[in-house]
């Protein structure tokens, strides 16, 4: 069972996992178009610069299966040493995981980073104080003023 | 130490996808299931599509 930032339950089972798919693009564009985003780039141009990438790691989040929740895309580093997580957007009109979106997007980056050998994963542009600052409450994470982005390693002894 | 990398796990490994499945289900059990009602998470939270479409591939893989 999840609780969100309303106090509201959600059953775990209720959630879906896929990457970034065509229907999951036709959802993004009605984001775009909600006039709710904080920001007004384009997922599809976004989305090309990483089709070429075979290593990137693309989720979207599903709560029964039609309402998408997260989306979100990275991919390592030229080593593979670490892990970006590039572009992450949660539904502008809200969802049944709000206050959730961000912890479950990182449990399964840190997870992806754990298969392909990966020992850091980097957040790249947080986008304004409260979500930088809710990082930063975050154990093993920093904050790179100069490449606005946070590291956090990644122990896998846990 | 951090930024180094590990062996990759092989997919069609059954010993390195039980390791994974060992390593999801420990990260899982840290997850706190109850989210912070003061956080606000709405749209966007990280990420700067429109700087990402100008990096050079040089910049990409910083």
């Amino acid at each position: 069972m999840l609780t969100n930032k309303r106090s509201q339950a959600t059953l775990k089972s209720t959630l879906t996992f896929s990457g970034i798919t065509v229907n999951c693009i036709k959802k993004l564009k009605k984001w775009e178009m909600s006039g709710l985003r904080r920001v007004a780039w384009d997922w599809d141009k976004a989305l090309k610069t990483y089709r070429p990438k075979p290593k990137r790691f693309e989720l979207s989040i599903w709560h029964k299966k039609h309402w998408l929740c997260s989306a979100s895309i990275g991919k390592p580093t030229v080593k593979g040493g670490k892990l970006r997580l590039d572009l992450m957007e949660s539904n502008p009109n809200g969802s049944s995981i709000d206050g959730l979106v961000t912890d479950i997007n990182v449990l399964c980056y840190e997870v992806y980073a754990q298969a392909i050998g990966a020992t850091e994963l980097r957040i790249t542009n947080p986008v304004n104080e409260s979500v930088r600052d809710y990082y930063l409450s975050k154990k093993g994470f920093s904050y790179n003023q100069k490449k606005l982005l946070f590291s956090g390693s990644l122990k896998y002894d846990r | 130490m951090t930024g180094k990398k590990r062996r990759e796990l092989d997919p069609d490994d059954p010993d390195d996808m039980e390791k994974l499945r060992q390593y999801a289900k420990k990260a899982a059990a840290k997850f706190n299931p109850i989210a912070d009602p003061d956080f606000e998470e709405k749209g966007v939270l990280c990420g700067d599509g429109e700087a990402l479409l100008s990096e050079t591939e040089e910049e990409l893989y910083l």
